[in-house]
């Protein structure tokens, strides 16, 4: 397999805040902002309450956290893997390209071996990302990036100054 | 356990040693252990250096940016310096209930006598005793004006919850220390009208934190550009200030705090906060913690956003009623209101950009929720 998957870390001040904290629909912006074409991005770990949620509790407030790009699948290949049980989620997943992982009522944290194996048993059993996955990039964010990452809920109030 | 060792006569290392009550040595480890940061990353932060010297014994500890210290006068003995892990240190002598604690540094260990006979390891670096670096002996500092102690806990009881907890701005994360205290996210401010040094300086919270161990009311400063010592007579504290001074918007927040409000109510600050508890549970995630405050002429009512709960608090006072709408986050409402010390709450109301609440030389502004002319066009 020749296409490379890469993983991220989000950078700032010279700090590693990955996973990022962002909705889908930040994330989304943000991957525009800095990749010129991106076919579909797995998420892997979507957890509303840090310690799991189900998937009843997933609205666009939810925090992603971490991901990887993979560009050899398209989005709709990737939609009909894996299918989330709320109607309001799959709005937001296919707007942006989204995925989601189900499994019984959790959405779970996968490793990138995980979803090999997932893969594997659906797609095709010789299926690898094996030496194609390459070590993270880093991505350095700007102040504003940051902002707009981590504070999305203040963007209902103004500024006291 | 280790054997006792035997003593040997003209041998280089003394034993040397100390006995204290321990009552005393119980409060000076609890204080000492709160420097102690613990950061696996830097070992140094989990250690605690025991020192007499003239007869002074001082328990160093750090979490690398800055050091505690807390001193004692007074205790006889030969001088000696040693290092211990803080926290089994620490653990020990809170368990301890001997009326006395006796330590005894001998080559390599710290023996400890209280209920019982202990023999504390003393880390080393490859073989070499491990010393903890004193910042203050290269620091050449101006002697600025005292500060009280009762200064520091309105700062760290009513200041604290208006500190930025995000990154983005970094000054905000700090204390503005100069004409006034200033602590600020951008959303919510908090100003304390304590004059303190003629030049601000911007004072980390960890440092400030540490502060917190201090029981003199009068609390001696010496500062440069760079660098603060808080001392007392049985403590001593030294930081880092940080350097982004110049990016705290002081005149614009002064601004802010200026603000004019047309209208003031007076409340129980204990009914407040159980309406506000008990609306805040049917204030859900989709409201974005927002909650509706109406000034009617009955007082204050607070409702959740769906209608689902309702309740009115009555004025205790009111100056220039008028009929006000407002939306707040009632969570940061609730921790500003908790912040107060008093009986009663100021709450001045009538501006577009933020309710104010008022104590003594504390005035807090809370930012209003809602539309606004800007549209977010990414709003859910």
């Amino acid at each position: 397999m020749a296409e490379k998957i890469r993983t991220f870390v989000l950078v700032y001040e010279n700090k590693i805040i990955s996973p990022p904290l962002v909705t889908i629909r930040e994330y989304a912006n943000w991957m525009e902002k800095y990749f010129d074409e991106y076919t579909c991005h797995l998420t892997l770990y979507i957890n509303a309450n840090k310690g799991g949620g189900t998937a009843a509790e997933w609205h666009p407030g939810t925090r992603i956290g971490q991901f990887f790009d993979h560009n050899r699948f398209s989005s709709s290949e990737l939609c009909s893997w894996f299918i989330p049980n709320s109607s309001k989620a799959m709005e937001q997943l296919e707007q942006h390209n989204f995925a989601v992982k189900r499994d019984g009522k959790m959405l779970r944290l996968y490793t990138i071996k995980q979803v090999e194996l997932y893969l594997k048993n659906t797609v095709d059993d010789k299926f690898t990302f094996g030496d194609n996955i390459v070590p993270p990039k880093q991505i350095v964010l700007s102040k504003e990036d940051y902002s707009s990452l981590i504070q999305p809920k203040q963007q209902v109030r103004k500024r006291l100054f | 356990m280790k054997k006792q060792l035997k003593t040997k006569p003209a041998k280089e290392k003394k034993k040397t040693g100390i006995e204290l009550e321990t009552v005393l040595f119980k409060d000076m480890v609890a204080r000492a252990r709160k420097g102690a940061s613990n950061n696996n990353i830097i070992p140094l932060t989990s250690m605690m250096a025991i020192e007499l010297k003239n007869n002074k014994l001082t328990l160093t500890t750090t979490d690398s940016k800055n050091y505690l210290y807390i001193i004692q006068d007074g205790i006889p003995g030969d001088d000696f310096y040693c290092v211990v892990i803080a926290d089994t240190f620490a653990q020990l002598v809170a368990k301890t209930t001997s009326e006395t604690i006796q330590l005894t540094f001998k080559d390599n260990y710290l023996e400890f006598v209280g209920n019982g006979k202990y023999s504390i390891e003393l880390p080393d670096d490859e073989g070499e005793m491990i010393e903890f670096p004193d910042p203050r002996e290269d620091a050449e500092l101006e002697t600025l004006e005292d500060i009280h102690l009762s200064t520091i806990r309105t700062i760290l009881n009513t200041v604290k919850p208006s500190l930025s907890v995000t990154m983005e701005e970094l000054c905000y994360t700090g204390y503005y220390c100069g004409g006034q205290i200033v602590a600020t996210d951008g959303y919510k401010m908090c100003n304390l009208d304590v004059q303190l040094w003629e030049e601000p300086k911007l004072i980390p919270p960890q440092l400030m934190d540490l502060l917190s161990v201090m029981t003199s009311e009068e609390i001696g400063v010496e500062a440069n550009e760079d660098t603060v010592i808080f001392s007392s007579p049985d403590c001593v504290v030294y930081g880092r200030t940080m350097d982004c001074i110049e990016d705290f918007a002081i005149d614009d927040i002064q601004e802010a705090i200026n603000t004019e409000y047309s209208s003031m109510c007076t409340v129980k600050k204990s009914s407040l906060l159980q309406v506000l508890d008990r609306i805040s549970l049917f204030v859900t995630k989709n409201d974005k913690d927002e909650a509706n405050f109406t000034f009617t002429d009955k007082g204050l009512q607070i409702n959740s956003k769906g209608l689902s709960g309702t309740e009115v608090i009555k004025y205790l006072e009111s100056e220039e009623f008028e009929d006000f709408t407002c939306i707040v986050d009632i969570k940061e409402f609730t921790n500003e209101v908790k912040a107060l010390t008093g009986d009663e709450v100021e709450i001045w109301y009538g501006s577009d950009s933020g309710i104010k609440l008022t104590e003594g030389n504390v005035t807090i502004v809370v930012a209003l929720s809602g539309e606004f002319e800007e549209d977010d066009e990414d709003e859910e």
